[in-house]
């Protein structure tokens, strides 16, 4: 027999539709209670309104329980079966009308130039590679007190740190203003 | 006018000023030492006396440049309608024209979100007011490591962008690595997306600026196209603390006339203080980058105070660097006790240091020379006055136990006598507080009698109050900050070094313990120095209690001027001390932050896991993972094996022993990961009951 996708009906617990329904929760009711709590809390977390997550809920533990009646062996943990069941409806885009979703699932959804997935905004531009490199090499404060005192070019240290140095100062440079 | 014509005539203005400084300085130092030698028992004659009048040189001159500057500062005041030599009046602004792209950069660092947020929001709602906020951009740059903080910063990201209806884009960058710290933070904007932008706005974490300034600021530097750097000055404002509320009023009393006298003599030369300023990004990423020191930190390593390196750099390269005095609407946040102050100052000071090893370097202009030695003096004149009153002490010591030496040359017609000369040492201290105390009482003159501005403190009564009570508590917190900076350099030289921690911001106050641990040892010193002198030489006993006396004091004063709201800071302010312009009219963008603050926190505590902390939200919320893993989408998928697998370890020990078990640094290798962070959450939410889906937080 298989169980017919409906709405649950008005007073009635999500998990009790028929019989079917009744049998497989029967085998571990604790487990498809946890499943329903999950399920309805995950769906708040995202900001669906109650009765939109009532529905997804109730198609999710649907489709869990459907898979574990095909299976022989009832499910060892429906929870994870649940879970996955409620990422696939989600990825279908049942939730892509409700405004909280769009930002949540941008990140799964293939990137599109315009609709409502692509409502987050970039965290940063596009990268225009620029650079910057220090053209000065600081010196260390006794090596040119003793070049002064004893008369020698400050800034005058070696071969290689002349040809590294720019000549840099006051006078106007290419680039100033 | 061409720029160089532009640039010689405001150098020369400005040698001929600074050349005049000099010699007022020299004037009052000279005389103040002369007389100094004058009023030792020995006229400066031994050794000893010596290097006590040299000591008191260097610390006489390092005030009267203070002085000489407030000075320069009240006589341009005076002058009405002249402030600054770039004028930023607002009648100066020119219209509502197009402007350059500016980009504003908040660069964080385990700051709380919520604050940092509400500045964002207030500042682009600033902006939109003027019209012209679709010129800017907003970048915060965080380079903060608590996993938990990083999240937030994130979640506010979100819900502040989604609140902001503004032209303003606020754009949101983590860092892993901080690299260089700030200046690398900055540097890395600059490198990824400074090009397409003309000039930068630099803000810290507690800095607000309103709409208005920003605009005027990118006008100036349109108009004149030889200023490379824009610093404004930031007013503290916004905390309840006597410390922080007396430091409030200062800035707003004394403020103006002392930066107007800095702007007198420095002009193209003056200081980048890292923030609430603008920067042409063009040359500061073509001449401003920053190089490792060679050596081990403290005083080799990254550069920890970049800014007025920077400065530097940015004048060397020919442009200028200027100050807008005459500019409001820059507000920043004092630090709310006096351990908090102390430990900014430790990590100032080693900055400052550094700054030594670059006073040679070639090409620097002799201003900006003097500015590294300056800021390094602002710590070094501590250790100078210690050193000093330690000389002075044992001089005083010697006076009484030394047989004196009548004939210090061999047989003479005349004896010398030890000649001690109290009365010389009062008038020396009468022309030692005037120096202090003066500009204190002139900017008092000025802003009640000249500019009638006393309503804003609160009336005639309370601003003389105001400022008595400013003098009583900086003279009583002298000599612990004397004290800790003098610490601070003699570690620094002994090479101890500290690490990058964020700036504590909450006014929470400072327990006793805590006061107890930080100022023990400075307690312990002045009592056992205070019961020496005393039993020696009592006379000079009462010439160190000014300083001793707040040094044993130390713990209940710090305690005291750093407690919360409701207790020392309520107080003054429900008798109408230290009240300020931010106080009885506060400006429009701390209404707007504290506005845009309420809404996020409203939209913050709405979430079904507003609960968890950060990282077990990007965990656990739905909304939260995907919009970390949005974010951190751009990082390389393609993993070596080994981290693949040290990953997957990580989230199996996530998985089987719950959030607790993972360390910091664990979480922040997951967050910088999304596939991982995506799987994790998957996993949590499969878990069956029990204690670890508990400890996630997770239905059960």
């Amino acid at each position: 027999m298989r169980v017919e996708e409906r709405r649950p009906r008005s007073g009635a617990s999500l998990l009790q539709w028929d019989g079917k329904v009744q049998e497989i929760v029967q085998r571990d009711p604790a487990a498809w209670q946890l499943c329903q709590d999950r399920v309805l809390c995950y769906l708040s977390a995202l900001g669906i309104p109650p009765v939109q997550s009532l529905e997804i809920t109730g198609r999710v533990l649907y489709r869990t329980m459907r898979k574990s009646d095909q299976i022989d062996e009832p499910l060892q943990k429906p929870i994870r079966e649940a879970m996955r069941t409620l990422r696939q409806i989600l990825s279908e885009g049942a939730a892509m009308e409700y405004q909280r979703t769009e930002a949540a699932l941008d990140h799964t959804m293939p990137r599109r130039k315009e609709g409502p997935a692509m409502e987050i905004g970039p965290v940063m531009p596009d990268i225009v590679r620029g650079r910057m490199i220090p053209e000065f090499h600081p010196m260390g404060l006794v090596g040119p007190i003793v070049r002064l005192l004893t008369f020698r070019r400050i800034g005058g240290a070696s071969a290689a740190r002349k040809t590294r140095l720019r000549p840099t100062g006051p006078q106007p440079r290419g680039d100033r203003p | 006018m061409s720029h160089h014509r532009h640039h010689r005539q405001w150098e020369r203005t400005a040698n001929r000023r600074r050349l005049f400084l000099l010699v007022l300085v020299s004037i009052t130092t000279i005389g103040a030492s002369g007389y100094m030698a004058m009023a030792l028992p020995h006229q400066g004659a031994t050794r000893l006396e010596i290097i006590i009048v040299i000591f008191f040189a260097l610390l006489f001159a390092w005030i009267s440049i203070g002085f000489w500057t407030s000075m320069a500062g009240f006589f341009i005041l005076l002058r009405k309608g002249h402030r600054c030599y770039l004028n930023l009046a607002p009648d100066r602004d020119s219209g509502n024209g197009p402007l350059p792209s500016t980009a504003l950069l908040m660069p964080v660092y385990n700051e709380e979100p919520l604050a940092v947020f509400s500045r964002v929001a207030a500042i682009t709602a600033s902006l939109d007011e003027t019209g012209q906020s679709r010129y800017f951009d907003f970048f915060v740059l965080s380079d903060t490591t608590d996993p938990d903080v990083w999240v937030e910063e994130e979640i506010l990201w979100e819900a502040a962008r989604r609140q902001m209806k503004s032209d303003v884009r606020p754009f949101y960058r983590h860092r892993v690595p901080n690299i260089k710290r700030k200046s690398g933070n900055i540097a890395d904007f600059c490198r990824r997306w400074g090009r397409p932008y003309q000039y930068m706005v630099v803000l810290d974490a507690d800095s607000l600026m309103s709409g208005r300034s920003l605009v005027r600021m990118v006008q100036k530097m349109e108009e004149d196209k030889t200023i490379g750097i824009l610093q404004t000055v930031p007013i503290p404002a916004g905390k309840t603390s006597l410390l922080a509320r007396v430091q409030q009023f200062a800035a707003h009393m004394y403020g103006p006339m002392f930066t107007a006298g800095l702007d007198f003599w420095q002009l193209g030369d003056a200081q980048y203080w890292g923030h609430n300023a603008i920067i042409r990004i063009a040359p500061f990423m073509k001449h401003c980058a920053l190089p490792r020191l060679s050596g081990a930190p403290p005083l080799g390593g990254d550069i920890m105070s970049h800014d007025f390196v920077e400065a530097a750099l940015m004048r060397r390269a020919g442009w200028g660097v200027w100050l807008a005095c005459d500019l409001d609407g820059s507000y920043e946040e004092p630090p709310p006790t006096l351990i908090e102050e102390l430990i900014r100052d430790r990590r100032w000071s080693q900055g400052n240091l550094q700054h030594l090893r670059m006073l040679f370097t070639r090409g620097v202009f002799p201003a900006h020379r003097y500015l590294f030695l300056n800021g390094a003096m602002a710590y070094i004149s501590a250790l100078l006055w210690l050193i000093f009153l330690s000389l002075s002490t044992i001089e005083a010591i010697a006076v009484v136990i030394q047989e004196p030496d009548y004939f210090p040359a061999g047989a003479a017609l005349f004896p010398h006598w030890p000649v001690w000369n109290p009365e010389w040492m009062w008038i020396l201290l009468v022309s030692t507080l005037v120096i202090l105390f003066l500009p204190k009482l002139l900017s008092m003159i000025l802003v009640v009698m000249v500019q009638r501005r006393a309503s804003q403190f609160g009336g005639w009564g309370s601003s003389i109050l105001s400022v008595t009570g400013e003098v009583f508590l900086s003279t009583l917190l002298a000599p612990l900050r004397m004290l800790a900076h003098s610490k601070f350099i003699v570690l620094i030289l002994l090479g101890s070094k500290i690490g990058w921690n964020p700036a504590a911001r909450s006014e929470d106050g400072v327990t006793w313990g805590q006061a107890l641990r930080f100022h023990m040892g400075g307690m312990l010193l002045a009592v056992v120095w205070g019961a020496v002198v005393f039993l020696i030489n009592r006379a000079f006993f009462w010439w160190l209690v000014p300083i001793l006396g707040p040094l044993a004091l130390a713990v209940p004063i710090s305690v005291w001027v750093s407690r919360p709201r409701g207790n020392a800071g309520m107080f003054s302010q429900r008798w109408r001390w230290f009240r300020g312009p931010s106080d009885i009219d506060p400006p429009p963008e701390w209404s707007l932050m504290q506005m845009n603050r309420q809404a996020l926190k409203a939209a913050l505590e709405k979430a079904v896991f507003s609960g968890l902390s950060g990282f077990t939200r990007a965990v656990v919320d739905p909304s939260v993972n995907s919009l970390h893993c949005a974010i951190r989408q751009r990082v390389n998928s393609r993993l070596a094996v080994s981290i693949a697998e040290r990953l997957e370890g990580l989230v199996h020990k996530a998985v089987t022993a719950g959030p607790k078990s993972l360390a910091t640094a664990e979480k922040k290798q997951l967050l910088g990961h999304p596939r991982f962070m995506e799987r994790l959450h998957h996993l949590v939410w499969a878990l069956p009951d029990g204690e670890i889906a508990r400890s996630w937080g997770v239905p059960c």
